[in-house]
């Protein structure tokens, strides 16, 4: 609607710019000379300016200024329906029907999917159970490049962060396929959130390094991993099988952020895996006591 | 062949976030160059602007015209870098205050104010809550960037995604509509 139709009283178009210059404060001398008189002799300017300088004057009353475009954040049902479908999406990673009985190291990057796959589930709950899974923690493996990466990674987040876990697991599988191989790396946020950036921008990266299956969801996952980052403590380890093992918990050690990983057991997937490796152990077993 | 954002959404809503990541990888950029505009600062846009399509993936089942994706995140986005450039501003002021004075004076916010004085200005608040709510978008957006954010014109036109005449057009008439709203509802009381 022309606003000047509202009120009977045209203002000039081409004077709209000056005006809104005017209102601003931003007008030389000599423009705001020549408005004025042009303000004598145009009623729907006068009009139109009175208006805005009343709407101006409205604004200040408001002690919070507001949103350009007013509040349109997600409500909690929202939520609940971005869970379902990310549910519905982790469900249909192949191989997840597929649990082999017992767990080798070399076979722990398999277990990596699966675990992926219950964390997903525990955490955003199967349609109509959408219930939240304390003690978010993760472990993830990702074999990539046939088998010259196997790695375990464990992520440990806040319960209250809510989402961010889930990218947190997912930058981790990124940023070791950065290791590429037998490396051990502790990544500050900052890194592996540069890292999950660059490789959101360069699938290429990741068509070269994953298998075509893999790859699909990977890419897939990580693409969706940068948007939840929060805060994550990350640890990859690849490489032969003990010294790998050696090397992570050496590492954990080092670092002194073995008290903050603390082995997550999903349906028991995790903690057979991990005992089935011969690893951890007893401290494991203990730390996931101590959680109860 | 690349989908329509319509369809990308269809595949969203039905658990296939593949579609999603499309989405993203189709206009991040493009909004990140907006919230940058806003922000002047790379890494905050990209942070805000991931954030920013949480909150569109969380909400996409509200997104009533499906075509409409970009602009909605673009929206979105916007809000969420007008509400980290004002909580950078205020820890700017803040600083300032203890660098400049070597306190932060809050006598005049910690003074009792009278219950009526507060309940009329919150009233006169409310009032022009609502007034703007009337304004149309572009509208809304273009007056409180130009009054609250003090955004060169040049800014105000990306986010609106328009020339500058435009966005300087919709700034006058949104403060013109918002006065005479504003005096109406005052008419009717």
């Amino acid at each position: 609607m022309n606003v000047s139709d509202h009120t009977g009283n045209e203002a000039c178009p081409e004077r709209e710019q000056t005006l809104e210059l005017y209102l601003f404060g931003q007008l030389r001398e000599g423009e705001k000379e020549d408005l004025r008189e042009h303000l004598e002799s145009c009623p729907g300017c006068r009009m139109a300016l009175d208006e805005a300088v009343s709407g101006m004057e409205g604004l200040d009353d408001l002690d919070e200024p507001p949103l350009p475009f007013g509040d349109i954040s997600p409500r909690p049902e929202e939520q609940i329906a971005a869970e379902r479908a990310w549910s519905r999406f982790v469900g249909g990673v192949p191989g997840r029907e597929n649990r082999p009985d017992r767990w080798s190291w070399t076979r722990v990057a398999a277990a990596a999917a699966l675990v992926l796959v219950g964390i997903g589930i525990g955490y955003w709950g199967l349609p109509g159970e959408p219930t939240p899974m304390e003690d978010p923690i993760a472990i993830v493996s990702a074999e990539v490049d046939s088998g010259a990466v196997e790695a375990l990674v464990r992520a440990e987040f806040l319960a209250d962060l809510g989402l961010p876990w889930i990218e947190g697991v997912l930058e981790l599988v990124a940023m070791v396929m950065e290791l590429d191989q037998g490396d051990v790396a502790v990544g500050n946020v900052e890194m592996i959130r540069a890292r999950a950036r660059d490789l959101l921008r360069d699938g290429s990266l990741l068509q070269r390094r994953l298998e075509p299956e893999r790859d699909r969801i990977f890419l897939a996952t990580i693409g969706r991993a940068a948007f939840f980052l929060e805060d994550v403590a990350v640890l990859g380890s690849g490489g032969g099988e003990e010294g790998s093992l050696r090397e992570l918990r050496d590492t954990l050690q080092m670092t002194g952020l073995g008290d903050r990983l603390v082995a997550l057991d999903v349906d028991g997937a995790v903690s057979e895996a991990l005992e089935a490796s011969g690893w951890i152990g007893e401290e494991y077993a203990q730390s996931r006591e101590t959680r109860r | 062949m690349s989908l329509p954002d319509e369809q990308l959404i269809e595949r969203t809503l039905a658990g296939d976030l593949e579609g999603f990541g499309e989405l993203h990888r189709r206009y991040f950029a493009r909004v990140v160059g907006v919230v940058e505009g806003i922000l002047s600062d790379r890494s905050g846009a990209e942070d805000t602007v991931q954030n920013a399509y949480v909150a569109a993936l969380q909400a996409l089942p509200r997104l009533a015209d499906k075509d409409r994706f970009y602009p909605w995140l673009r929206r979105i986005a916007v809000n969420r870098a007008i509400e980290e450039k004002r909580r950078l501003d205020r820890k700017g002021r803040l600083h300032s205050s203890w660098v400049e004075a070597g306190r932060v004076d809050r006598d005049a916010d910690d003074a009792p104010s009278a219950p009526l004085a507060s309940l009329v200005r919150e009233e006169r608040a409310e009032r022009v809550r609502d007034a703007l709510d009337e304004l149309p978008d572009g509208m809304r957006a273009a007056v409180v960037l130009r009054f609250f954010d003090e955004l060169p014109m040049s800014r105000i036109a990306e986010v609106l995604g328009c020339e500058e005449v435009t966005a300087r057009t919709q700034v006058f008439r949104g403060l013109r509509k918002l006065g005479r709203i504003l005096g109406d509802m005052t008419a009717d009381e």
